[in-house]
């Protein structure tokens, strides 16, 4: 060995030491989570009672948005991995999330779909619920106490082996211990498009809460309280029959008792009669009740209808493609035509005074979505005094939207130029709001007498409600609205307005909801972030 | 300077690197062997200028969003003099600034982390053979580091942190003396180092904030809490230095 090639040594030496310490590492664990996806982020957006809610998908959490002294705080709330529905859990302020889980396969870790109760307040736990199946739609119960999963629509499956798309899981969220009870609904060749729950319906000798499954060309109907029943699946249609009919709106008669479906089409109202078992004929397990279908003719194409008793027994007021009302009688089925100036779209009803009259009566507006026109209808006596009951008034144009304050006395049409009209449903005075730039949405909270007005523009308006007044102030703020809620802070309890900018990264400004402005205004933009790093470390394990 | 965390600029610095330890080691050989045998025991220069490059191994995995792998890699500039020599002992003063760098990304976009940091303190070195002087070394500083959140919003959602920190690192130098013909006689070294170590710190928390500079009517916003990342964790480091 030379003294050249030794002194050489030490430098080669520690160099191939260097390169053997730079070998290839990974987040091993990490390696199948990873970082979050790159994929654009989804943001759902939920309003809850005292705050709003976003759902974002890529990173299955949800973050709560409120007020905490009228400064906007974000908290994130783990959910499950693919969320497909978020609604306000009813009657409470919390969150119901539908997520489907993950498919486990090799090397990908399995979950359970499940459903997720998120409330609003931070002190209270999160309830997941695991499903027996991945299904992607759900109802709710008016009261909120329970829950109706289905599969609806066209339902693919996520990887399972098999799955009956007729499945059902009712879930009771009052027990203290919430578990799906899987139900099912016949399978007429088709599967559930939709779920309404009735209120309770008087038999002689008890109360029954039934619900609706629809589904096309029949219903189902079910007793959640007996579950030992079983259900009754009831087609709109004969075998033969090559009509596709999609119900569409369920009403119920709680006294009849029964149910009434619209359908789109058919031009037929179906009711369903729920004809008493006499007590000798009666069978343990079996229902007490046996439904009595009949078709109610009610014009062509209804487009929306309303049940009513304005003291001559209840009626089914239906509007459709044809420039009549048609009145009919829930028990005998007669049908009375009353002609109207114009189209109508959608029906609205109330209890309350009118010109001339202090005493609160039924009434009704009928909203055009063609012609620039409302008609108000006086509903006592109608099938006998016909268009004596009515009184048709202009506005601006054909109403877009329909928005009814029935509490504050008002109803207030978005036209298809994006400027309003408001209705005073007691004096049936109409006052056109203009707009320079377009009003996009409406949005009224009992909290206060003002509708909220969205524009296109960082103007959020709004139009005080009170009587006689219906004055507009707007205030400037750093984007768009692009919706809002009022709630009462978490700190101070007092009403504020949360207003969601349109924004994939969270976007939301609080101000005060009895006075709004810049000056006591605040902003938290990027929430999707909060945490963002203790969550990347949670899907990194 | 910074480094990309690539591995094809790593290994450009490397080759760089070994061009260096080549051009000293030749230079070595250039020297006659008497010239080298009289001064293997002679004084360390006073003064050494070297650049390095390590990777740490971050242990939190909150570093996942900023990259796909726990080795952090970066490089640096370091200086010394040389303060006390008694016989094999010496004792240095050093001062060294190092940066780093790397990207991931997040539900939106891509995300880019830049950390740098100055940091002083003291090695201790022992001759134990010819040209090897294993050392341990205690250094003090600021840590700085910057996170980015790209992607659809136009927000720049960006956060840093400032935090101190310290360092234990031992390592084993390779130093060779000659008396290359540029230098007019003076006495030069070439040193190669490999070297572990600890960084002790605090984390680092980050609050995101939007975009600056923010108008003076707008309206005030919060800053959005993104939470914590380690600073502390070991390293390995490899480099080479001049001293003259």
């Amino acid at each position: 060995m030379t003294t050249t090639q030794f002194r050489a040594w030490p430098a080669v030496g520690a160099l191939g030491l260097g390169l053997a310490l730079f070998a290839c590492g990974e987040y091993e664990d990490a390696s199948s989570q990873g970082p979050l996806p790159s994929q654009a982020s989804n943001l759902g957006r939920v309003p809850l009672g005292s705050a709003w809610a976003y759902i974002e998908p890529a990173s299955h959490t949800a973050f709560l948005v409120g007020s905490h002294g009228g400064v906007p705080h974000a908290r994130p709330v783990e959910i499950g991995h693919q969320p497909l529905k978020a609604q306000r859990h009813t009657g409470r302020d919390q969150l119901l999330v539908l997520t489907q889980g993950v498919v486990g396969a090799r090397g990908v870790k399995e979950e359970a779909a499940a459903l997720w109760v998120v409330p609003a307040a931070k002190e209270l736990p999160t309830l997941t619920i695991p499903l027996d199946a991945r299904y992607n739609d759900f109802a709710q119960s008016p009261d909120g106490n329970s829950v109706i999963l289905f599969f609806s629509g066209s339902p693919k499956a996520g990887g399972e082996a098999a799955f009956n798309p007729n499945q059902l899981a009712v879930i009771d969220l009052v027990s203290p211990t919430p578990v799906p009870q899987r139900r099912s609904v016949p399978s007429l060749g088709s599967v559930p498009t939709g779920i309404d729950f009735s209120p309770a319906l008087t038999l002689p000798d008890e109360a029954l809460s039934l619900v609706v499954v629809r589904s096309n060309n029949y219903v189902t109907l079910l007793d959640l309280a007996h579950p030992e029943r079983g259900e009754i699946g009831i087609p709109l249609t004969l075998p033969d029959d090559p009509r596709s009919l999609r119900p569409e709106q369920v009403l119920f008669d709680p006294a009849g008792p029964g149910i009434f479906i619209r359908a789109s089409g058919s031009s037929d109202i179906y009711s369903i009669r729920l004809a008493p078992i006499p007590l000798e004929e009666r069978v343990v397990g079996r229902h007490n009740f046996r439904p009595v279908l009949s078709q109610l003719a009610a014009g062509r194409s209804p487009s929306d209808m309303a049940l009513f008793d304005a003291g001559e027994g209840l009626r089914l007021l239906v509007a459709g493609a044809d420039r009549n009302v048609f009145v009919v009688d829930a028990l005998s089925s007669r049908t009375v035509a009353v002609p109207v100036d114009h189209d109508v779209s959608t029906i609205t009803l109330w209890s309350g005074p009118s010109p001339g009259n202090m005493v609160p009566t039924w009434q009704a507006l009928l909203v055009s979505k063609e012609t620039a026109k409302a008609t108000f209808v006086d509903l006592q006596k109608l099938e006998t005094l016909k268009t004596r009951n009515l009184e048709v008034v202009n506005v601006p144009d054909a109403a877009r939207e329909v928005h009814p304050f029935v509490v504050a006395g008002l109803a207030v049409l978005l036209h298809a130029n994006r400027s309003l009209t408001v209705l005073n449903l007691a004096t049936r005075s109409v006052t056109p709001i203009s707009s320079g730039v377009g009003i996009q949405k409406l949005r009224h909270y009992p909290v206060a007498p003002t509708l909220w007005l969205t524009t296109p523009t960082d103007r959020l308006a709004a139009l005080n409600l009170v009587a006689g007044q219906l004055s507009v102030s707007d205030v400037r703020l750093d984007a768009p609205a692009d919706d809002v809620l009022v709630t009462t802070d978490v700190l101070d309890s007092k009403p504020r307005l949360l207003v969601a900018h349109a924004h994939s990264a969270g976007y939301v400004t609080v101000l005060d909801a009895l006075a709004p402005s810049r000056d006591n205004a605040r902003s938290l933009r990027g929430f999707v972030a909060t945490g963002l790093l203790e969550r990347t470390e949670r899907n990194a394990q | 300077m910074n480094v990309v965390n690539g591995r094809g600029r790593l290994h450009s610095l490397m080759a760089a690197f070994t061009v260096a330890l080549g051009v000293g080691a030749a230079s070595m050989a250039a020297a006659d062997d008497a010239t080298l045998h009289a001064e293997a025991k002679a004084e360390v220069p006073r003064l050494s200028l070297g650049f390095f490059v390590n990777t740490g191994f971050a242990r939190d995995k909150s570093f996942a969003l900023f990259s796909d792998s726990p080795d952090v890699a970066g490089a640096g500039l370091a200086g010394e003099v040389r303060l006390v020599q008694l016989g094999r002992l010496g004792v240095s003063a050093r001062a060294e600034f190092s940066s780093e760098e790397s990207s991931g990304r997040w539900a939106q976009g891509s995300t880019n982390y830049e950390g740098s940091a100055v940091a002083a303190g003291g090695m201790l070195d022992v001759l134990v053979l010819r040209y090897l002087r294993p050392y341990v070394q205690v250094t003090a500083g600021i840590s700085s580091a910057k996170v980015r959140l790209n992607g659809a919003s136009d927000l720049g959602l960006a956060a840093n942190d400032r935090v101190p920190f310290a360092t234990g690192a031992a390592g084993l130098r390779a130093i060779s003396q000659a008396k290359p013909w540029w230098t007019r006689g003076h006495v030069m070294a070439f040193s190669a180092f490999l070297e572990g170590g600890y960084t002790a710190a605090r984390g680092y928390e980050f609050a995101l904030r939007g975009r600056s500079p923010v108008l003076e009517d707008d309206i005030p916003f919060e800053a959005v809490q993104l939470g914590g990342l380690s600073r502390a964790r070991p390293h390995v480091r490899i480099g080479a230095s001049v001293h003259f």
